[in-house]
């Protein structure tokens, strides 16, 4: 049985552009269920912006190519319609919303993914004990629960939020884009904890990271290095030891290989 | 600066029309028919007065010559609407006060004609109004002056009712809190129809006295309507004042707080709404004028269609050491055709004071929108949800949730024209 058989999402051939200038400029990735990839690359490579398209950020524009969610056309889906099929974006900066309340906002998002999926929402009293349940994993004190999304948090509670977020909802795909940034080590494992604790064989995640060390703590099956918008190098989990050892320059000095010599 | 009075003699027949039906005194009569010249001779403020320099008061002109006249006082009583949990209902229609209700001890009504000579003798000056405070004592045919003595124990409200097709329509109340009393007082105006409605209240808080004054403007939609609150603080009197624009064509609050004596507060919360084909307009004043007194006031002004202006002016006087003044104005725009006009103003005349005023105008954060998108939140609901948490500063304040709901469907209505 081929990996297509399997593959939860299959992105081909993507561009995409900003303001008219050109990002994404070929991406081919597959990502089965199961399993973890990692996107690495330099700054300005376009992960992000991956990550922002998969997720329906309307800024960028798709020029060309296609995104399917177990053969589903994501390309006509609204944001909030994908993330109804199971797709969650954890925010590279998430943003503060005073007067939205945390919990108001994952039990109407729950329960719209649960009615999507033709599952009976969750009673307030389902939901806060599953809540309490995820903070507990995540680390994260009660008292967050009463406040505006993400008021007031340190950007270390901003992206243990995300996390959290994520274990409530249980996507099927997840996209977390730097999800490690500004994150100490303490943070940074209970992040890692809180992913792993998800894996599963329905579920897939693609990891946007700059940084290797993240890749320490969740273990990828698949690593792939992104850099002047294509993706330019795939490979296992010492792919990433590779890039940490010679940095991207070598990797990505294989694409310029007519201007420069190869290795 | 003025609109001038044509058709003086409308105004003329209409003064009489309205007082061959009312037993006023001579005196009252004498001088309201004064008001009435004061009035014809000034005419109404026009755009080139900086107070109403965004308001263009062109159709209140027009409406201004058809008064309402009294209804009988066996005309039918409308059912009320419970504003607050247990409160006291004062029911009127067209400024007239119809049978009150028993009232718990601690508050004593006045109406009728003692009320207005009342209110006549006591005029409320207020800067660029003069034109409609005459406007007002001519016409008013009936006076509410509220007493509160003690303490009551449930709040009591004011449902003012304004019949569609009743033409111009003047309100006037005067509530007075005693000394150490602490009192709930919410004034509801509702109407349908095309009517200009003309409403005063003055209020005057004594010593130690506390009141927390809650102000709902749901008029018609094709209204004006024109209101005026003026409060008195005396030394530490405190005030909690909630003002709502919910409803009008052309809605003009002007809320002016004095604090006369060492420790007054007052804290303001004003909403302005602006849909399609609605201009909104609050002009709050706020008056240092003793020492050690305390202001707050948070601004919300949501443009859909419509225009909103803000005006928030603090003026503290020379002498008036150690005030702490605070203005806050946040405005929405949701189209392109709304349009949002604030102006905050600070006059300080005392060197010891802590004064601040912020005012921002935007529109919905993109990226807070796309987050509440990207979990699963339909577009319209998540712009619902930041518009309601937008208005949340003043909204969450309003201590009733009829007329907390009352706010939100008006906002519900202002966003469904914005989606269209």
């Amino acid at each position: 049985m081929s990996r297509r058989d399997t593959a939860l999402l299959t992105v081909r051939n993507l561009h995409a552009a900003v303001d008219g200038i050109p990002i994404l400029n070929g991406i081919d990735l597959e990502v089965g269920a199961g399993e973890v990839h990692a996107i690495m690359g330099p700054n300005g490579s376009g992960k992000s912006t991956l990550a922002q398209v998969i997720a329906g950020r309307d800024d960028y524009k798709v020029i060309e190519g296609s995104i399917l969610l177990r053969g589903r056309d994501l390309l006509e889906l609204e944001p909030e319609e994908r993330a109804r099929e199971g797709i969650f974006l954890g925010f590279q900066y998430p943003v503060e919303i005073p007067g939205v309340n945390n919990v108001y906002l994952l039990k109407a998002a729950l329960n719209a993914r649960r009615k999507a999926a033709d599952l009976p929402e969750l009673d307030s009293i389902e939901f806060l004990k599953l809540v309490k349940e995820k903070a507990a994993l995540m680390q994260m004190d009660q008292s967050f629960l009463n406040r505006s999304v993400n008021e007031g948090f340190s950007g270390g509670e901003k992206k243990r939020n995300e996390i959290f977020q994520m274990a409530v909802l249980e996507p099927t795909l997840a996209v977390l884009d730097e999800t490690d940034s500004g994150l100490d080590i303490d943070a940074l494992k209970v992040v890692a904890n809180g992913v792993n604790s998800l894996r599963s064989p329905e579920r897939a995640f693609v990891l946007v990271t700059h940084y290797q060390r993240l890749l320490d703590y969740i273990v990828p099956d698949f690593v792939h290095v992104l850099a002047g918008g294509r993706i330019v190098r795939s490979g296992g989990k010492e792919l990433a030891l590779e890039l940490e050892a010679s940095g991207y320059d070598a990797i990505t000095a294989d694409q310029d290989a007519p201007r420069q010599e190869a290795g | 600066m003025a609109i001038e009075i044509t058709e003086s003699d409308k105004y003329r027949e209409a003064f009489d029309r309205v007082h061959a039906s009312t037993a006023l005194p001579e005196k009252s009569v004498i001088m309201k028919s004064e008001a009435l010249e004061r009035f014809i001779r000034g005419g109404f403020p026009n755009t080139r007065s900086e107070r109403w320099k965004y308001t263009d008061l062109g159709i209140a002109a027009e409406r201004a010559r058809t008064v309402a006249l009294p209804i009988p006082q066996t005309a039918d009583l409308p059912d009320g609407t419970q504003w607050a949990e247990d409160c006291t209902t004062i029911i009127a229609r067209n400024g007239q006060y119809l049978e009150t209700p028993d009232l718990p001890p601690g508050i004593r009504i006045e109406t009728g004609p003692a009320a207005v000579a009342s209110t006549l003798r006591a005029p409320v000056p207020m800067p660029g109004r003069d034109a409609l405070a005459d406007l007002n004592a001519a016409f008013i045919a009936d006076s509410l002056v509220l007493d509160i003595s003690h303490t009551p124990a449930t709040p009591i409200c004011i449902h003012h009712l304004i019949d569609s097709g009743a033409g111009a329509v003047h309100i006037r109340m005067a509530i007075r809190v005693a000394a150490g009393v602490n009192a709930s007082v919410i004034e509801v105006y509702e109407g349908s129809g095309d009517t200009l409605t003309n409403a005063i209240t003055d209020i005057s808080i004594s010593a130690n006295g506390q009141l927390s004054h809650t102000r709902v403007q749901a008029d018609s939609h094709g209204s004006v309507h024109l209101g005026a609150t003026s409060i008195h603080l005396a030394s530490d009197a405190s005030a909690a004042v909630r003002a709502l624009e919910l409803g009008g064509s052309l809605a003009r609050l002007d809320l002016a707080a004095h604090l006369d004596g060492p420790g007054a507060d007052i804290d303001i919360s004003s909403l302005v709404l602006a849909p399609r084909e609605t201009h909104g307009d609050h002009h709050i004043d706020i008056d240092h004028s003793a020492p050690k007194t305390r202001s707050r006031v948070t601004s919300r002004c949501v443009a859909g269609h419509g225009r909103a202006v803000m005006n928030g002016r603090i003026h503290v006087c020379e002498g008036a050491q150690q005030t702490d003044a605070g203005l806050v104005n946040h405005n929405l725009v949701l189209s392109a055709t709304g349009e949002i006009d604030a102006k905050p103003e600070l006059e300080i005349y005392a060197d010891d004071v802590s004064c601040s005023h912020g005012s921002t105008t935007g529109q919905l954060d993109e990226d807070a929108l796309f987050y509440l998108q990207s979990r699963g939140i339909a577009v319209e609901d998540a712009r619902r949800l930041l518009v309601q948490a937008f208005v949340s500063a003043v909204t969450s304040n309003v201590p009733s949730s009829p007329i907390e709901r009352l706010a939100d469907d008006a906002l519900t209505r202002l966003l469904g024209e914005c989606d269209e």
